[in-house]
């Protein structure tokens, strides 16, 4: 019998168990080198916008994977909550005043976040820390303060590469101060807001309007003036008319004293109705003790009419005997109920 | 003409059907092998060692030439040989497409045609009727071990390929970059994913219940005539690569649809 029909089970045992222990192999390398089973530290950070950014995203230092992206959020304010994990044997290179750096994505670059250690000496950051990113005002700081560990850039097409945000991000911020002054330049000039520009214009347009009214005024006198000139230029004009000898007020006044006599009579006749009741006046006052005295009586009269109307009212063989007086007819009340 | 066009869709719906009934109950004897273990597993293991033992030494060769050449014919593009894509191109031209598809053919050229040409000898030799008059079923008897044996030595296979592609890729790839194989070892499992192995490993073991049911298939197809045999073969053979190729498809149309959702 034939060596492998002998031996069949055994060879097709090994032949199954060395495929198995490939896979096997296959499956714990591709772990080991993907770190599956390396211990991670995980770290907070912040970025203003995710493009660019995905999760399983590599952490570089200085060119070596420390690390991975685990997740991206959309915060209430509109920014990304990014969670990152370093693996453990870099984690003592995560140092205060670390920075996260999204390179650009210009010539193929990118594809990978750039980890810069902090300059400050101390312990590493504890696990769950925030770590800035230069897409926050923080990172940026750190980052021109150069409280960062980073590389120099080894040529220049890499150095203008990397210089290139930040100097377009100053180009941009430059552009939006511009559009700005230009914003605030064009209310102002409407006079819209509270800017001394705007004061000034609504000054300037309130001058102009009260200088409008005045002119308005000027012409309207300048007008009267000179339709004054002309009446007085005109022979037959107003002025003229009555200052002629032969005017009105010449023919008014020299009527050889008539309208002065009129004028005086009656001044006198005025003066007589004065005098008259200036006399019933100082009459009336002394008539007034009199006047008093007769009230006084009037008032002691009814008194006692009153006493008098009570008796008999109190009496009860005079109750039930005075006839109730008839319905009173009621006066017109309005002008439109009257018959015309 | 309209009737004889009308017989031959129904003579073909028919044989469509009878092959559907034929493939579910292989698949459903297959399901129940444990019930047969005393013939069974010797039948299986006898398959896998001509399956699967017997040919790892072309696929082997196969797939480290397949790998070797792959580099060099990619050398000559200077940006192939730097950075992450080698290696990714690598995994998956080796081990999603071409370790499982090329392991294909080897077992459809060795032992489909065998399988099917077995068979059909056996049915004209009438030894199915001799399984009939002692009350097994052939087809159960037959067919099932060669099912398990030809997928178990498809998928096996298929793993020896992967390496062996992979090793030669990088055997070469070391000799070319003077990079130590070590390091491009390292990259190559850092840039392989769970789901490679996976993909491979499926298509491997749907293409090994293709070749086998559709070998078993034609060699019972087998009427009478030894002459029969031959063209059952052949038929065996071409179907099953087209079957392997359209569940290529499928898979990877399926792997497409999943990572986009």
């Amino acid at each position: 019998m034939k060596f492998k029909f002998r031996h069949a089970d055994k060879i097709v045992g090994l032949f199954t168990l060395v495929a198995m222990l490939l896979v096997l192999m296959i499956i714990i390398f591709a772990g080991v080198n993907k770190r599956w089973f390396t211990k991670r530290v995980s770290f907070r950070s912040l970025f203003t916008s995710a493009e660019g950014l995905e999760v399983g995203m590599p952490v570089n230092l200085r060119g070596f994977e420390i690390g991975r992206v685990r997740s991206l959020e959309l915060n209430q304010e509109n920014q990304v909550d990014l969670t990152f994990s370093i693996y453990e044997e870099y984690h003592n290179r995560i140092m205060p005043d670390s920075v996260l750096v999204l390179p650009s994505g210009l010539l193929g670059a990118g594809g990978a976040l750039d980890l810069y250690p902090g300059k400050k000496e101390g312990e590493p950051l504890v696990a769950e820390s925030y770590v800035p990113s230069t897409q926050t005002v923080e990172g940026k700081m750190l980052v021109k303060t150069r409280r960062v560990d980073r590389p120099d850039n080894a040529d220049p097409v890499t150095a203008v590469l990397t210089e290139l945000p930040g100097t377009l991000e100053n180009v941009n911020r430059t552009l939006e101060g511009l559009s700005v002054l230009m914003e605030t330049a064009r209310r102002g000039i409407r006079g819209q807001g509270n800017e001394p520009l705007a004061q000034v214009m609504r000054h300037v347009e309130q001058t102009t309007e009260e200088l409008a009214a005045g002119a308005a005024h000027a012409r309207e006198l300048s007008h009267s003036l000179a339709q004054l000139a002309a009446e007085l230029e005109s022979p037959q004009g107003l002025v003229p008319t009555l200052l002629d000898p032969q005017g009105s007020l010449a023919t008014l006044l020299n009527d050889d004293g008539e309208l002065w006599t009129s004028i005086m009579s009656i001044l006198e006749q005025l003066e007589g109705s004065a005098q008259d009741v200036h006399s019933l006046s100082a009459s009336l006052s002394g008539m007034s003790p009199r006047i008093g005295l007769a009230l006084d009586g009037t008032i002691g009269a009814l008194s006692e009419a009153l006493k008098v109307m009570e008796g008999l009212k109190n009496n009860p063989l005079l109750r039930g005997g005075i006839s109730e007086d008839g319905p009173v007819e009621q006066g017109k009340l309005d002008l439109r109920e009257e018959e015309f | 003409m309209l009737g004889s066009l009308g017989q031959s869709v129904m003579r073909k719906a028919s044989s469509l059907m009878y092959a559907l009934e034929f493939s579910l109950f292989l698949m459903k004897e297959t399901l129940f092998f444990h019930r047969r273990k005393r013939i069974g597993i010797r039948v299986l293991v006898m398959q896998i060692l001509f399956t699967g033992v017997e040919a790892l030494a072309i696929v082997s060769l196969l797939s480290l030439g397949i790998g070797a050449v792959i580099i060099i014919q990619g050398a000559q593009l200077p940006q192939f040989l730097s950075g992450d894509l080698l290696y990714r191109i690598l995994i998956i031209v080796i081990t999603r497409e071409l370790g499982p598809l090329l392991t294909a053919f080897v077992v459809i050229a060795r032992s489909g045609s065998a399988i099917s040409t077995e068979l059909g000898n056996m049915v004209v030799s009438h030894e199915m009727e001799a399984y009939l008059s002692v009350g097994i079923h052939p087809v159960a008897q037959l067919g099932v071990p060669r099912l398990l044996g030809v997928t178990l030595s498809m998928v096996l296979l298929t793993v020896y390929s992967n390496v062996m592609g992979l090793l030669g890729s990088v055997g070469v790839s070391s000799l070319i970059t003077h990079v130590r194989a070590a390091d491009h070892f390292a990259a190559l499992f850092a840039n392989m994913h769970f789901a490679d192995v996976a993909v491979s490993l499926t298509k491997a073991f749907v293409f090994g219940v293709i070749i086998a049911i559709t070998s078993v298939f034609h060699g019972f197809q087998v009427q009478r005539a030894v002459t029969e045999v031959p063209v059952q073969t052949i038929r065996s053979i071409g179907r099953s690569i087209v079957f392997c190729i359209i569940a290529d498809g499928l898979i990877i149309l399926l792997t497409a649809l999943g990572v986009a959702s």
